[in-house]
């Protein structure tokens, strides 16, 4: 018994060595990048003019019970500096004030609509335009989620490129202009472009717009924000350049809108539909579209409220999860097979390995050693060694990540980037047991067959005719 | 034989344990100490921003007061001569940053003599030629918006570059110089989809117009799809050079079997407009694909032909919500045209459907 748990523990220990050595891999080659943006080199320098093809672009933002913030994220949407522009607020059967706020601020006129929508999304009851804001459309539905809340902006919408942006987010006024750039500049290959997002928590926020980002003083906060950089935004870069980024965030996501249509728009089946969404242009587009791209955009930038309690924290990562679970189960198909790419053959097996099952090694590496030290076959110094480690190699990928945000995009005072460090030391101890616990929480309702959910999803009766094949890409 | 091993299992980790920390430990310090560095540097680049801006803002000052290029390029030349090499391409780039303010055409001219000769163009030039790939792609940006129309061989050069962000800015550079000597290159490129994006070649070949309209007709006759349907929209953007090119882009529409390449076409005869419909743009309004109908209805917004009222009537009815809708657009386009006003308003008046009202909606809120 000893000996196999032993055993065990050092395969773990291995896993984790694997993990960290493949994660730096991605930092390092995000450094190589980023150093273009450092130096005024991204893709949006130089641009004094127009391209040949300015596209249209429709931000549709699904709102459920918003009514204290929906006024304000609309006017902060509409101060983006990218033309044409048109920001679709879509009402997904809010029980609150959501549309009467929205009515009161920017006096709605209703819109003749008939026709067929091209996806299928629970009734919709009302399309609405703004007589001071001409540029506001308002989705009335019926409740449906958060999918097909995005489904009903996509059918309505009229852009060329639909951005998909959180109601609770806070957008550069440059974020889409710096989207937009990658499909300028590769409008028969760019498919998708995600934008980087950054914690909002204690941040200085003034009309709708973070003017100094601070680092929170709580540890979930600052700890969260050392997250984002490590993990969701310095590795994205690396994903980007391999052409195998696999989640182009709900937050602030821009996709083709034809081929979303074609795709059948966002899957109602999962908790994840930005993450499923990415890996289903990978899995149906890469096979007859070789150089289909996947981008990110790190100078695109989101700000979004991190939740701020554990509670929240745990909802937020439970759900996550679950996503994860969903859409790998959905897209298995793709896992180590050349014809998807960079996706298939390393983002894939990035995820299933460091994401989907790390969660239950990580849970089991803790389990064991503290057996061993119960069963006397290891004593306190290998615990602490087992520790230590998970501290500093934890720490060096953060230590990287910092670099990379002081390297490229400089937003931190030094004061937070310090703070930062210091709260990337003490991680191990509780921040990762946490993750690591509610995902491995979250696999266990996956796999017995119990979700948890966005709140209450209905689906109403089809009006419209879904899209039944992928079409030919057009513009 | 697991007894054995039971030992070295657990030693082993404990020993290599050692090393790892201390490993992680160096790297953490080694990432620390560039860290430092890079802030120390970009902190040391500030104060070299704030200097040189210190003593060349009273040389810009008074050229803005005087508009004397005479003595900006007098006081300019000597003032870059005493900075060391980490101040000179500030101080370019702050001149540069001042032409890009130019009022007139007049001052940026006397502003680009004044920089060539204060050596900003050498000194551009030179620096295409360096190590690092983003100091190259600088001093390419660099000479584009100066405008140095000496630098087109130097830019030239740099489209062979090894790395593709400094090919990108040296085509971008050559379309802000607009020099027809990179036609040629350019256009080569444009045709075989080499050295930068299509759509960022076709954007300098735009820019430079003249002779460039000859690569765009020469690329609608290419095998590949990407350079017919840019090219289409760069014809589109030298057509007031090149009147014919609205029969050749109705031709495409007519012939072409790819979908994009017409929907291209289509939208290409929509931005050059004119005073009569293509007959292939009154066919595509019933072409099999949506993508070309929406295309083709919202161009014949923009002919002054009495003929697309009837077609465009139509198709307010059509099945693709889309399509309805920029139909009901392009005859409230019509309305406003001398030639297909008065018709198009009838039409407006008598009609009921609901893309027209959506379509009047939308321009009342919007007026």
């Amino acid at each position: 018994m000893i000996p196999v748990l032993q055993t065990i523990s050092l395969g773990i220990f291995v896993f984790f060595v694997i993990y960290c050595l493949a994660t730096l891999t991605l930092l390092v080659m995000s450094i190589r990048e980023i150093s273009w943006y450092s130096r005024g080199q991204g893709p949006d320098r130089g641009s004094r003019g127009e391209l040949a093809r300015r596209p249209s672009v429709s931000l549709i933002t699904p709102a459920h019970n918003e009514q204290e913030l929906i006024v304000q994220s609309a006017k902060a949407f509409l101060a983006s500096d990218y033309q044409p522009l048109e920001v679709l607020v879509v009402d997904d059967g809010s029980q609150d004030e959501t549309f009467a706020r929205l009515e009161e601020a920017f006096d709605l006129v209703p819109l003749p609509l008939r026709g067929r929508t091209v996806l299928r999304t629970a009734p919709i009851t009302g399309v609405y335009i703004s007589r001071t804001e001409p540029r506001l459309r308002v989705v009335q539905k019926d409740n449906g989620g958060k999918s097909d809340a995005i489904n009903a902006g996509v059918s309505v919408t009229r852009g060329e490129l639909v951005v998909v942006v959180d109601s609770d987010s806070l957008l550069e006024p440059q974020a889409i202009t710096r989207a937009v750039r990658h499909f300028e500049i590769h409008p028969d290959q760019c498919m998708a472009v995600g934008g980087g997002i950054r914690v909002a928590n204690g941040a200085e926020i003034v009309g709708g717009q973070v003017v100094a980002p601070h680092v929170s003083m709580k540890g979930i906060g600052a700890t969260q924000v050392l997250e984002y950089l490590r993990g969701f935004f310095a590795t994205r870069i690396a994903w980007s350049e391999m052409n195998g980024l696999l989640l182009v965030s709900g937050a602030f996501g821009m996709f083709h809108r034809d081929m979303l249509v074609a795709l059948g728009g966002f899957s109602k089946d999962t908790l994840g539909e930005d993450m499923e969404m990415t890996m289903r242009i990978h899995h149906v587009l890469r096979p007859q579209m070789k150089d289909a791209r996947v981008e990110f955009a790190p100078d695109a930038v989101c700000w979004t409220e991190a939740p701020s309690t554990m509670g929240g924290l745990r909802n937020q990562r439970v759900r996550w999860h679950t996503g994860l679970l969903d859409t790998l189960r959905m897209h298995w198909g793709m896992t180590c097979r050349p014809r998807f790419g960079a996706a298939g053959v390393f983002a894939m097996p990035y995820l299933v390995l460091f994401e989907a099952t790390e969660p239950l090694i990580e849970v089991a590496g803790f389990v064991i050693v503290i057996l061993l030290v119960i069963l006397h076959a290891a004593d306190w110094t290998y615990v602490l060694a087992f520790f230590l480690i998970a501290a500093v190699t934890g720490e060096v990928l953060s230590a990287t990540a910092l670099l990379i945000e002081e390297i490229g995009f400089r937003r931190y005072r030094a004061l937070d980037l310090l703070r930062l460090t210091a709260w990337g030391l003490v991680e191990s101890l509780w921040f990762r047991p946490a993750l690591a616990y509610w995902r491995m929480k979250a696999t266990v309702l996956t796999l017995t067959g119990r979700r948890p959910g966005w709140g209450k999803i209905q689906r109403g009766a089809t009006l419209e005719k879904p899209a039944q094949a992928v079409a030919p890409l057009t513009r | 034989m697991a007894g054995a091993l039971v030992p070295l299992v657990i030693v082993g980790p404990l020993r290599f344990t050692l090393w790892i920390l201390a490993g992680a430990v160096a790297v953490i310090v080694v990432l620390i100490a560039i860290g430092v560095s890079r802030h120390i540097e970009s902190v040391r680049a500030d104060r070299v921003r704030a200097r040189v801006r210190d003593e060349l803002g009273p040389v810009f000052a008074r050229f803005r007061e005087t508009d004397d290029s005479t003595h900006l390029a007098q006081a300019l030349r000597p003032a870059m001569l005493r900075m060391n090499a980490a101040r000179r391409p500030v101080a370019a780039m702050m001149a540069i940053d001042l032409m890009n303010e130019a009022s007139s055409p007049a001052e940026t001219q006397a502003l680009r003599a004044a920089l060539e000769e204060a050596g900003v163009v050498e000194l551009g030039e030179r620096g295409t030629r360096r190590f690092s790939p983003w100091r190259r792609a600088l001093a390419c940006d660099a000479l584009g918006k100066i405008g140095a129309s000496r630098s087109v061989p130097v830019l030239l050069e740099r489209l062979e570059d090894r790395r593709p962000e400094v090919r990108m800015a040296a085509v971008r550079a050559l379309g802000d110089i607009g020099s027809a000597e990179a036609v040629p290159a350019l256009g080569d490129a444009f045709l075989e989809r080499r050295v930068a994006p299509t759509d960022v070649i076709n954007d300098a070949l735009r820019r430079i117009g003249g002779t460039a309209g000859i690569v765009f007709e020469r690329g609608l006759a290419t095998t590949d799809v990407a350079v017919r349907v840019s090219s289409c929209f760069g014809l589109a953007a030298v057509a007031v050079q090149r009147p014919g090119c609205v029969w050749r882009l109705a031709e495409v529409l007519a012939l072409d079997s790819d979908t994009r390449v017409r929907a291209a076409a289509a939208a290409a005869l929509g931005i050059v407009g004119g005073d009569e419909v293509p007959d292939s743009l009154l066919a595509a309004v019933n072409d099999p694909e949506v993508a070309v109908r929406r295309a083709a209805v919202r161009a014949l917004g923009s002919f002054d032909d009495p003929s697309s009222g009837t077609t465009l009537e139509e198709h307010t009815e059509d099945d693709d919500r889309e399509t309805a809708i920029r139909a009901a657009e392009a005859l409230f386009a019509l309305a406003g045209r001398p030639r297909s006003g008065a018709a198009a308003r009838s039409r407006l008046e008598a009609s009921s459907a609901w893309a027209i009202e959506y379509a009047r909606t939308v321009a009342e809120v919007s007026a």
